[in-house]
């Protein structure tokens, strides 16, 4: 792990927990289930390395990421994050209203 | 949701009053006149919480209801008779349910209660008799400093029970579970790390199909996407899942293979069959067989592909307009549609794939809802 740079507050708490030796904690499950930590690569490569298996055009696969929490480092989560689309109910129209949101970070 | 996933380890313009239920972008005329029994209809859920119902004769929406509660992620599944649909809504932490005829809500039950969240992904089944209907959702206390993870619950509710229903049983349910379906047999079939098999009388559970216990020689787990409940025009519960398919017992990854398969139950018999049916050459999110030849399998996401499943071979392919996350069939066989992502459901030929039609749906995307087929029956 030590060539990995966690990047998302999730991704620094599995940092965490494997420095705390708790891994056994945090485990990635094999059947993914909503709102779970993924190792998948993002919305820039297929599973054959191009891009044509992806979906077409790209915001086409908003909503089916973010409503059951797929994929909640690329996009918010409707899940948590209900009213971050409620001005873009078209993604290929609309998407310029969408809203940012920003993680909640713990000062420690 | 990405195609990914898979490969690797992957709810009116007139206000009912009484109801508190809006109707949008539907003719007036059409808001009280019943569905009919001579047709097929389609259902979807789009945003903004929205349930569109759309006559295939026609080849239109008829009607669309503004759903209580917020939005889901659309799973939503039909009664037997074409008279109700209940949608998996308030963030999948309740269930609604809704008269076609009228939009109006019937239903209602929350997951969630008081400090601990019930989510349900994309879990919701009713009954072939239409007595019952069933979630399995997983419970999560929140409390001041941890969050404790309750043990997953296989609930029954009286569809009937009217609004703040009560669950009638509930049951310990197996974890990572998704879909449901129902048989003719009164079962309840449950995708997760493996397929199981529930008994909604007394709770008890079995495995209908291996998957991530499966031993199935030189292929590698299965990886399995599992998030809308379709099949019933074709008596089935299909999963697809991918594999890698190794050479020889070594299982090196250099020479292995990568192939689709499908696990699939039929919803009269109760019969499993388990096998690969081609290679992986594009990502596909849902598949269903055809009504009348089950050996026929279609497939779509970006492409829409049918494959001979016994011979293992793709019949024909055809690249679609944009992403299509679901598909389903007329209940004859005579066409196939396909929905999800955006506002439209494109109509295809399943003989020859040719694209025949395609149905406008008010603006607001449907994303990752069910696309449901059913007719209306007294």
């Amino acid at each position: 792990m030590d060539l990995f740079k966690p990047l998302n507050p999730k991704a620094k708490k599995l940092d965490e927990a494997l420095k705390e030796g708790k891994e056994k904690e945090v485990v990635a499950m094999q059947s993914i289930v909503g709102c779970t930590s993924t190792f998948d690569p993002g919305w820039e490569v297929d599973a054959f390395g191009g891009v044509t298996g992806l979906c077409q055009p790209m915001e086409s696969d908003l909503y089916g990421c973010a409503d059951p929490c797929w994929w909640p480092t690329q996009v918010p989560d409707t899940m948590n994050n209900p009213n971050w689309s409620s001005q873009s109910p078209s993604s290929a129209n609309e998407w310029r209203k969408l809203s940012s949101i920003y993680p909640s970070t713990e000062k420690k | 949701m990405k195609l990914i996933k898979t490969l690797l380890p992957a709810v009116t313009a007139l206000i009912f009053t009484a109801c508190s239920v809006n109707q949008v972008d539907a003719p007036k005329k059409e808001l009280n006149t019943n569905l009919k029994e001579d047709r097929d209809y389609l259902a979807i859920v789009g945003r903004t919480n929205t349930l569109h119902i759309i006559d295939s004769k026609e080849q239109k929406v008829i009607r669309s209801c503004n759903l209580k509660g917020t939005h889901g992620a659309g799973a939503m599944v039909v009664s037997p008779n074409g008279q109700e649909a209940y949608v998996l809504q308030d963030r999948m932490q309740a269930i609604y349910g809704y008269d076609l005829n009228t939009c109006e809500n019937t239903f209602s039950t929350s997951l969630t209660q008081g400090n601990t969240r019930g989510i349900a992904i994309f879990s919701i089944a009713i009954s072939k008799d239409g007595k019952e209907l069933y979630t399995i959702y997983s419970p999560s206390q929140k409390s001041i400093d941890q969050y404790k993870i309750l043990d997953p619950v296989f609930a029954v509710f009286n569809p009937k029970a009217g609004l703040n229903a009560k669950a009638t049983r509930t049951f310990k349910a197996p974890r990572q579970t998704t879909i449901l379906m129902t048989g003719y047999n009164g079962e309840v079939y449950a995708s997760g790390p493996d397929i199981y098999k529930l008994n909604p009388k007394n709770g008890e559970v079995n495995v209908a199909a291996k998957l991530r216990n499966w031993t199935k020689a030189k292929h590698s787990q299965p990886d399995v996407l599992a998030m809308w409940p379709i099949g019933n025009v074709s008596n089935e519960f299909l999963t697809m899942y991918t594999a890698a398919k190794f050479a020889d017992e070594k299982q090196s990854m250099e020479t292995a293979e990568f192939v689709w398969g499908a696990t699939r139950i039929d919803l009269k018999t109760g019969e499993v069959e388990q096998e690969n049916f081609a290679p992986i050459e594009s990502i596909m999110f849902t598949g269903m067989t055809h009504p009348k030849d089950s050996n026929l399998l279609y497939g779509v996401l970006t492409d829409l592909t049918k494959f001979d499943r016994k011979n293992q071979k793709v019949i024909k392919r055809v690249y679609l307009d944009h992403t299509y996350y679901c598909l389903n069939f007329a209940t004859d066989g005579s066409k196939l549609y396909i929905g999800g992502t955006y506002n439209d459901i494109a109509i295809y030929n399943p003989d020859t794939l040719d694209k025949i039609g395609n149905i406008a749906l008010p603006s607001g995307d449907t994303g990752a809802s069910t696309l449901q087929v059913f007719r209306v029956s007294k």
